[in-house]
C-alpha cells in the first residue's frame, strides 16, 4: 500500500457495523468485572533480582472465574510517584524479556506487562468456551453467547488489572499509559476504551483483532487470523451463517472500541503489513474521536519499527501529551 | 544426525582457523589509532532520566557514528558497549534506553555491514574495518570521564556478538561480555582453506584473550551464524564462561537469553 492508498480510504469504518448494543454490552461486562473481589500479590521476581535502580517484581492476580493471571511488574526506585505503562504483547506470545520491558523503567516509569491467558506466558486460561478451541483465540467461544468469548473475558481481566493499578503504591495515577503492538495494540485500544478514567495516553502499533470481515474478504485469514478461515471451513462452509458469527465478533472488534476512547493516541501502521492489513487498521483510526496522530511507515511490514518506538520517548516522556 | 548428537559433536569443536603471531599486539595497535576529532550533539528526547547524544568520531579512515545514552545523574556509571548485527541498522533510542534502568551508560556504534551470504564471500564483511571501528569506539568510550572503568560490559547479537567478544578481548581489566549467535567464528572452517587470510580477524582468534566473564547464547537452527563457528568461539574462551544452547531457535533474539544476561549484569 502507498500513502495515497491510505488517504483514499478516508472515512473507511470497516465492513461490518458495530452491534447496536455494543456500549451497553460492555458496560455490563465492566460491572461484572468490578464485582470480582481483588486478590493479588506483588513479590520479588522469581526470574530476575532487583537492582538498586529498579525493582523486578511478579504480579499475580485472580481474574474472571478465578483464573490465575500473571504480569511482569517493573518499578524504578524513586522517591516520587512514577507514571505507569500497561504493556500488552503480540499474538500468540508472552510478555517479552525483562530486559526489553526495562526501556520504560529507563524513562523513570513503572511497567506492568500482562501475559495473555493460555498463550506463551504464565497466565492460566480456565477454558470452557463453546465450540472449537483448536485454532486460535479469536473464535474461542464464538458458538456461545458473546459474553463468553475469550477476548471478552480477557478485557474483563484487564479491567481487574486496572483496579489493582489504582491500589499500587508509588504510581502517579494521572499518568497511566498503554503501549502495545498487534494483539497488544488491540488490547491497548480496548483497555483505553473501557477504562477511560484511568488511561491517559496510548501508543498503538498495527492493531490486530480489527475488521474481521475485511480480513476474511482479503484472504488475510491466515497466521494470526487463521481462526477465521478454520471456522469458515469447518462450521460455515457455504457462508449461510456469516452474518451471525461476524456480528458476534463485532463485540471484540478493535474498530468498535474506537469511539469510546478519550485519551490521546499515537498510532502507527506499516504500509507493507500483510498480517494486519492496513485497511483494517484504518477502520480503527478513522473512528477514533480522541486527539490522535498517525505515523505511516512505507516499506515496513508487521515488524519492529524503531522509529515508532522512538516517538514514544517524547509522547510518554512529556508532562502533557503532545502529538 | 539428531539434534542431540549434533550438540554433543560441537561440544569439543575448536575450529580450523589459526591465530597469527602478534595477533593481540596488532589489534591493540589498531584500537589505539588516533581519533582526529570527536563531535558530540545532544538529542533532545523528553526523558528526564537520561541524556541522549550522537557521537561522531573522525579517524584517518573516515567517520564513525555512535549513539550514547547515560543516566541524568552526575558521577560515574557502568558502561554498556552495544554492537548491532549485520544487515540491519543501529538499535533505536527507545531500545537502548533499557540499560538506563539498571544504571548503565550505553554507547552503540553504527557499523554498517551488508552481505548476501558471508559464508560464500567472507570478504563482503570487510571484517578488519568493522572490528577496527568497533575497537576505536570501545577505546573512546572507555576513556570517557563518566564511565566506571571497573564495570564495563560488551554486548551484541550476530556480528555484534562477534564485535562484543573482540572488544572484551582488547579492553584492559575484567570485562563482562554477552554475545548471542556471535559471528564470524572459524571462517576457514566455514568457507574452506581459501579463506585462510581471514584468520587475521576471525572472532575465534580473539576468544583466548578475553579476561573477564562471558555469557553466550547459541541457537542451533542459526543459518547466518553456523553453530560450528559459535562453538569454535566458545570453546576457545579460556575465561569464566557459561553458554545457553537453544535447539529450536535460529538467528533471532531470544527472550530467555536476555533474561540470562540481565541476571549476569546483576551478579
Amino acid at each position: 500500500m502507498t500513502e495515497k492508498d491510505i488517504l483514499d480510504l478516508d472515512g473507511y469504518a470497516g465492513m461490518t457495523p458495530c452491534p447496536e448494543d455494543f456500549d451497553a454490552f460492555w458496560a455490563v461486562r465492566m460491572e461484572e468485572a468490578d464485582r470480582i473481589p481483588l486478590q493479588y500479590s506483588v513479590t520479588q521476581s522469581r526470574e530476575i533480582p532487583s537492582f538498586e535502580t529498579c525493582r523486578y517484581l511478579d504480579l499475580w492476580f485472580n481474574g474472571m472465574g478465578g483464573a490465575r493471571l500473571y504480569a511482569k511488574y517493573l518499578l524504578p526506585v524513586r522517591e516520587e510517584a512514577v507514571p505507569l505503562v500497561l504493556q500488552f504483547h503480540g499474538y500468540p506470545g508472552a510478555s517479552r524479556s525483562w530486559l526489553e520491558q526495562s526501556s520504560f523503567a529507563g524513562m523513570g516509569m513503572a511497567l506492568i506487562a500482562l501475559d495473555c491467558p493460555g498463550q506463551g506466558g504464565y497466565s492460566e486460561d480456565i477454558g470452557g468456551y463453546a465450540g472449537t478451541t483448536v485454532s486460535g483465540h479469536i473464535i474461542a467461544g464464538v458458538d456461545g453467547p458473546p459474553e463468553a468469548m475469550y477476548y471478552v473475558r480477557l478485557y474483563q481481566n484487564i479491567r481487574i488489572l486496572c483496579r489493582i493499578v489504582r491500589q499500587l503504591e508509588g504510581i502517579d495515577l494521572g499518568r497511566v499509559f498503554v503501549n502495545g503492538a498487534s494483539q497488544g495494540g488491540a488490547l491497548g485500544l480496548a483497555c483505553a476504551a473501557l477504562n477511560p478514567e484511568l488511561i491517559n495516553r496510548a501508543a498503538i502499533l498495527y492493531p490486530f483483532l480489527s475488521d474481521y470481515r475485511m480480513v476474511w474478504e482479503l484472504g488475510a485469514d491466515v497466521i494470526a487470523y487463521e481462526g477465521l478461515r478454520y471456522y469458515s471451513r469447518w462450521f460455515d462452509p457455504d457462508g449461510e451463517k456469516e452474518e451471525e458469527w461476524f456480528r458476534k465478533l463485532g463485540y471484540i472488534d478493535s474498530k468498535n472500541f474506537a469511539h469510546l476512547i478519550r485519551c490521546p493516541i499515537l498510532f502507527g501502521t506499516g504500509l507493507a503489513d500483510t498480517i494486519c492489513p492496513p485497511q483494517t487498521q484504518c477502520a480503527v483510526y478513522h473512528q477514533l474521536e480522541c486527539p490522535k496522530k498517525r505515523c505511516l511507515f512505507p516499506g515496513y511490514g508487521h515488524e519492529e519499527i524503531q522509529e515508532f518506538d522512538d516517538k514514544i520517548l517524547d509522547f510518554f516522556g512529556r508532562e502533557e501529551a503532545v502529538l | 544426525m539428531t539434534t542431540t548428537e549434533y550438540k554433543k559433536k560441537l561440544e569439543t569443536y575448536q575450529g580450523l582457523c589459526r591465530c597469527p603471531e602478534n595477533f593481540f599486539e596488532v589489534w591493540q595497535q589498531r584500537m589505539r589509532q588516533p581519533v582526529r576529532q570527536v563531535q558530540v550533539e545532544t538529542v533532545p528526547f523528553a526523558n528526564r532520566a537520561a541524556k541522549y547524544e550522537t557521537v561522531t568520531l573522525t579517524t584517518e579512515r573516515g567517520t564513525i557514528r555512535a549513539r550514547c545514552i547515560r543516566p541524568s545523574g552526575d558521577g560515574c556509571h557502568p558502561l554498556m558497549l552495544m554492537f548491532h548485527d549485520l544487515n540491519r541498522g543501529i538499535r533505536g533510542w527507545h531500545h537502548m534506553t533499557r540499560f538506563i534502568a539498571q544504571g548503565y551508560a550505553v554507547l552503540a556504534p553504527e557499523i554498517p555491514v551488508k552481505t548476501d551470504d558471508w559464508k560464500t564471500a567472507p570478504e563482503q564483511l570487510r571484517l578488519g574495518d568493522a572490528i577496527q571501528d568497533a575497537l576505536l569506539c570501545t577505546h573512546y568510550a572507555h576513556s570517557l570521564s563518566f564511565v566506571d572503568k571497573e564495570r564495563v560490559v560488551t554486548w551484541g547479537e550476530g556480528l555484534g556478538g562477534g564485535l562484543a567478544i573482540a572488544a572484551a578481548a582488547m579492553l584492559p581489566g575484567t570485562v563482562k561480555c554477552c554475545a548471542l549467535n556471535p559471528l564470524p567464528g572459524d571462517i576457514r572452517g566455514t568457507c574452506g582453506e581459501a579463506a585462510q587470510d581471514q584468520d587475521d580477524w576471525d572472532i575465534a582468534n580473539f576468544a583466548p584473550f578475553v579476561k573477564g566473564e562471558v555469557r553466550m547464547g547459541i541457537c542451533l537452527m542459526d543459518e547466518v551464524a553456523p553453530p560450528e563457528g559459535q562453538y569454535a568461539i566458545y570453546n576457545r574462551l579460556t575465561c569464566a564462561k557459561r553458554k545457553k544452547v537453544y535447539p529450536k531457535y535460529a538467528h533471532e533474539r531470544v527472550n530467555f537469553f536476555e533474561n540470562e544476561c540481565l541476571r549476569f549484569l546483576h551478579d
